[in-house]
């Protein structure tokens, strides 16, 4: 327990120091508690949308679908709001998010392709789909009344019991064995009996319960969801992807639950950082990206540079000795 | 019997013949379908030309991504580079006209040159580290641009069809060498299908995963010069989306993800012309947005499904 | 077997050629109206024809009933409205024989281009919702025989009379929301609002571009609030994320604020009515929409019939923006504006806007008839 709080202690650093640094430079404005409650919640959605996306990429699956199907879960939960109220808005997400996963999955398993292809395809089919579905507007709206769990404290409820779900799969099933075995190498983890397909379809019917919940939230939070044509949903899943991505470096640390929602709140912090000290919004994609290449170097060359100092230094003293 | 064992591996031969030469036939079928859906406007004179400068740019850059996907890697700034590229020589058309090319591709080269460095030297990621770059490379064009940066309406003389045609005849010719002959080419393949055994061969890996992406980098950065000229105009939109058309374009071609000996410079030419006749055929055919949009994803599933060469691959991702 | 498939394409292709030749029919430039009706005409037309929005399918419709007013054909091509992309538009289109193109310009700097195609094709062209900033090309521009005009609101006054407006409501520190850098309208209604600001004297705060997602137009107003406590007005300049309007009223609820921040846009939305008339909406300017690409294609189709509004040189129009703030007058607008039926039907365009019909027709008489036109005017015309 000492070690895990130590550890998290660490992961937090990063975000502390981020913090510190817009506090140094916009004091009047970071300092105060609303600030940090309002990166904190913007911070949910995409932490859980990065859940969705994770197993998948464990797995070494490219999933572009990711945000076609929250726009396609969030419209279906938002038709049914209207008709069936918030069970209908729950139940309407969880199974067209399952339905889409499950078609995404199985075609996965049997057309034997590239998931990058796949998905790309299926993505601009799902885009259609809900545009088609969102109506003559583009998007669905919901009554405020079917919209409090986008507000806290339910949105903070409901961020706890997701994490805990995708931290109990991701760490304490077997399946969670069988994704790694999966993603490090396949073709040894068929050899040794794990039906890989299988794996890889259910990474995608796990993943859907994510996006099911970060549909549902969007929907509460936002009120509506609107569709996107001509691939403009990939663009959703860049962000909870990079927040694995720097959660992978932070792996050593502490867990990928933790790691993507410390990456994501980093990230939001930077985004506010900027606005409030009035940046034109253009410099947040460079910053983004700055930021995402200066980690991703110093994560991939940290153990090289310390093993050539390591050895430098054991020349050196073979030399004195 | 003894016929029938002879019919068998015909048949195979046959089947071998359809299966290699798949993205060719759907090219082919493409053509006849939209054809005849167009009431003969698709391969008309003047829409042939519409056809080429749809095919020019993601061609273009889909011939150099030949080498990029060879050794088993992704660029998806390859958008981000043309924009920043365009604007570039928007800027310098502001010293001299004559400025603008190489400034142009100059900036692709400089791009390319940074993303090849953090890939190969820094061992970042291709995907999430060309991502990354996009991001730095599409705020800083938005910031510098802050709107749109025309340049001189003489230059639409570099946009006349024989040049472009030129250019893409000898782009065609030197990179298909350079893949099929060269020993780059071979190279980039050999670090394709496996890093460590081309090592061990004397291949200078990172030297030729760098120099993949600073190829990339200019050819971008070539597209970007013609679509800023053929528009006179640098805009913060300027090449938005296109790895994802260089990526289809590719892909329809039946080009293989995992780099290698597998890889076919044809796939690259075969699937942006694809791309170009369909685009043009559906539009020729009068059908809607969004059903275009949901053809161009089915024909691409079934495209790579039928083309995809699943025996050579141990493991597909 | 490949060499055959080769052998096989080429031939395909020289017979489309062959067939495609043989096809082309030739324009006649000094088309003369005569008889009863226009001569049979075709206008071209790049457009979002992947939107479901109601906004963006009227404006296709003001368009279509134009052309087909004066018995025309318009053909639409899928665009995403960047200046490449329409530049390949306006090819094929050339490429389809017609006779006019009208499209909405992404920048001033691609118009030149246009020309150059259009001059060589001798097409006639015509734009929509976009003026021309830049003094050089404006000039270029007007001085083309093949430039038939076009019709477009003043971006940048509408932007600074929507500042001016929220500052007498109480604003006092404002953050804004526009389409994106680079795009003319957007642009100039970024010139207006800072123009807006500081005649007004208040402070605006900051500005955020591009949003076309519904979560990030929830998280930049969250960021807002959460930066900015002063904050007391948005104004939403331009935008194409879907559920704009309904995010930020969602957004601003949650956080106690609806009503207490006064929220105004430019552009008339399909979800206005809700919010304004439970009062955490206050003010919009808009309506053009409709009548800007009725008009820019009214100019074109007289023009390309024979019959130009202007004799001399392009008729260029500027039409006023309305202003919308009761809830009755959002329902209007969604039942006239954005339902079945465009704000002329075809009757009327003929009747009031073809100069082949009507003789009287010039820029006055365009003039005068905008004067009279407005949400109550559309309802009157067509609620009999």
């Amino acid at each position: 327990m000492k070690k895990f709080l130590i550890n998290t202690a660490k992961t937090l650093l990063l975000p502390v120091i981020i913090y510190c640094f817009f506090l140094c430079i916009s004091f009047e404005r970071f300092s105060n508690w609303n600030c940090v409650y309002t990166i904190f919640l913007q911070s949910i959605i995409p932490t859980i949308t990065a859940y969705a996306v994770a197993y998948g990429n464990i797995c070494g699956i490219f999933d572009f679908t990711i945000g076609s199907r929250v726009i396609v879960s969030g419209v279906v939960g938002g038709l049914l709001a209207s008709k069936y109220g918030l069970p209908g808005m729950i139940l309407g997400a969880f199974a067209a998010s399952f339905i889409t996963a499950a078609v995404t999955g199985l075609l996965n398993w049997f057309l034997r392709i590239p998931s990058l292809v796949l998905t790309m395809g299926l993505t601009m089919i799902f885009e259609v789909v809900g545009k088609m579905m969102a109506g003559r507007f583009g998007f669905v709206q919901i009554d405020t009344k079917h919209a409090f769990l986008g507000a806290s404290p339910y949105i903070v409820i409901i961020f706890v019991l997701s994490a805990l779900i995708f931290y109990f799969i991701a760490n304490h099933t077997k399946f969670s064995y069988h994704m790694r075995a999966v993603g490090s190498n396949e073709v040894v983890a068929g050899n040794a009996g794990i039906m890989t397909n299988l794996v890889k379809f259910k990474s995608f019917i796990y993943g859907a319960i994510f996006i099911a919940i970060s549909a549902i939230l969007t929907l509460s939070q936002s009120g509506s969801v609107g569709a996107q044509t001509g691939l403009g949903s990939v663009a959703i899943v860049f962000k909870p992807l990079i927040s694995i991505m720097l959660a992978m470096v932070f792996q050593q640390t502490c867990t990928l639950t933790i790691g993507i929602f410390v990456s994501q709140f980093s990230l939001n912090i930077i985004f506010i950082g900027l606005i409030a000290i009035g940046m034109p919004d253009t410099f947040q994609d460079v910053v983004l990206g700055a930021f995402l290449l200066l980690v991703m170097i110093f994560a991939q060359n940290t153990e090289r540079v310390s093993n050539r100092l390591a050895a430098r230094k054991n020349v050196r003293l073979a030399a004195r000795g | 019997m003894k016929e029938k064992r002879r019919l068998r591996p015909d048949g195979r031969k046959v089947q071998a013949l359809l299966m290699n030469n798949i993205s060719f036939i759907g090219l082919i079928l493409v053509v006849v379908l939209f054809e005849i859906l167009s009431e003969g406007l698709l391969l008309g004179k003047r829409n042939l030309m519409n056809i080429f400068n749809n095919f020019f740019t993601i061609g273009m850059i889909s011939m150099v991504y030949t080498f990029v996907l060879s050794i088993g890697e992704l660029d998806l700034s390859v958008g981000a580079i043309v924009g920043f590229s365009a604007a570039m020589g928007a800027f310098a058309s502001k010293i001299s006209l004559w400025l603008i090319l190489p400034v142009a591709v100059l900036s692709g080269i400089a791009i390319g040159l940074l993303n090849g460095f953090t890939i190969a030297r820094l061992r970042v990621e291709s995907f999430i580290g060309t991502l990354a770059m996009s991001f730095v490379v599409r705020g800083l064009t938005t910031w510098f641009l802050n709107g749109s940066v025309g340049v001189p309406i003489q230059m639409r003389y570099f946009d006349k069809d024989w040049i472009k045609v030129t250019v893409a005849v000898i782009t065609m010719v030197i990179l298909y060498f350079t893949f099929e002959r060269c020993s780059f080419g071979k190279h980039c393949r050999a670090v394709g299908a496996s890093k460590e055994a081309a090592r061990q061969s004397g291949v200078k890996v990172e030297s030729v995963r760098l120099l993949a992406f600073t190829l990339c980098g200019l050819l971008s950065g070539l597209v970007g010069f013609f679509t800023l000229i053929r528009a006179c105009t640098a805009s913060s939109n300027t090449g938005n989306a296109l790895e994802f058309d260089v990526l289809l374009a590719v892909l329809f071609g039946g080009m293989p993800l995992t780099g290698g000996w597998t890889v076919r410079f044809r796939a690259a030419v075969i699937g942006s012309l694809a791309m170009a006749v369909l685009k043009s055929g559906m539009s020729l055919a009068g059908i809607d947005g969004l059903i275009q949009q949901v053809v161009q994803g089915a024909i691409l599933v079934i495209a790579v499904a039928l083309s995809f060469d699943r025996k050579n691959a141990a493991v597909i991702k | 077997m490949k060499k055959f498939l080769a052998l096989l394409l080429v031939a395909v292709m020289a017979f489309g050629l062959l067939a495609g030749c043989s096809n082309s029919d030739k324009k006649d430039p000094d088309k003369k109206p005569s008889g009863d009706a226009p001569a049979a005409f075709k206008i071209g037309f790049p457009w979002d024809t992947a939107s479901t929005d109601p906004t963006w399918i009227s404006i296709h419709k003001s368009v279509k009933a134009a052309v087909e007013a004066a018995g025309g054909e318009l053909i639409t091509v899928k665009t995403d409205l960047t200046a490449d992309t329409l530049i390949n538009n306006i090819s094929e289109l050339i490429s389809r024989n017609v006779d006019g193109i009208l499209f909405m310009p992404a920048a001033d700097s691609m118009l030149p281009t246009v020309d150059a195609m259009c001059a060589e094709a001798g097409v006639y062209w015509a734009t929509m919702f976009r003026t021309i900033s830049d003094d050089n090309i404006r000039k270029q521009v007007y001085d083309s025989k093949w430039f038939a005009g076009s019709c477009n609101e003043d971006d940048e006054q509408c932007a600074s009379n929507i500042v001016k407006k929220m500052a007498q409501m109480g604003v006092k520190n404002l953050c804004c929301i526009n389409i994106a850098k680079g795009d003319t309208s957007s642009d100039l209604r970024d010139k207006g609002a800072a123009k807006g600001v500081k005649e007004a004297g208040i402070n605006l705060l900051n500005t955020t571009y591009g949003i076309t997602v519904e979560t990030d137009m929830t998280k930049t107003i969250e960021s807002y609030i959460a930066a900015y406590p002063e904050m007391d007005g948005i104004l939403l300049l331009g935008t194409y994320c879907p559920g704009a309007l309904p995010t930020i009223e969602k957004a601003l609820a949650d956080h106690g604020k609806a009503g207490k921040v006064t929220v105004g846009r430019i552009d008339f939305d399909a979800t206005m009515g809700d919010y304004l008339k439970d009062g955490s909406f206050h003010v919009s300017y808009g309506g053009q929409q409709q009548i800007d690409p009725m008009m820019s294609a009214v100019i074109l189709v007289n023009k390309v019939i024979g019959t130009p509004i202007k004799e001399d040189g392009p008729s260029v129009i500027i039409t006023p923006y309305l202003e919308l703030t009761s809830a009755e007058e959002a329902a209007d607008y969604n039942k006239y504006f954005l339902g079945d039926t465009t704000i002329y039907n075809e009757e009327e365009i003929r009747k009031l806007m073809i100069k082949f019909y009507n003789k009287d027709i010039n820029e006055d008489y365009i003039y005068k008839l905008l004067d009279t036109f407005s949400v109550a005017d559309v309802v009157a015309r067509h609620s009999k």
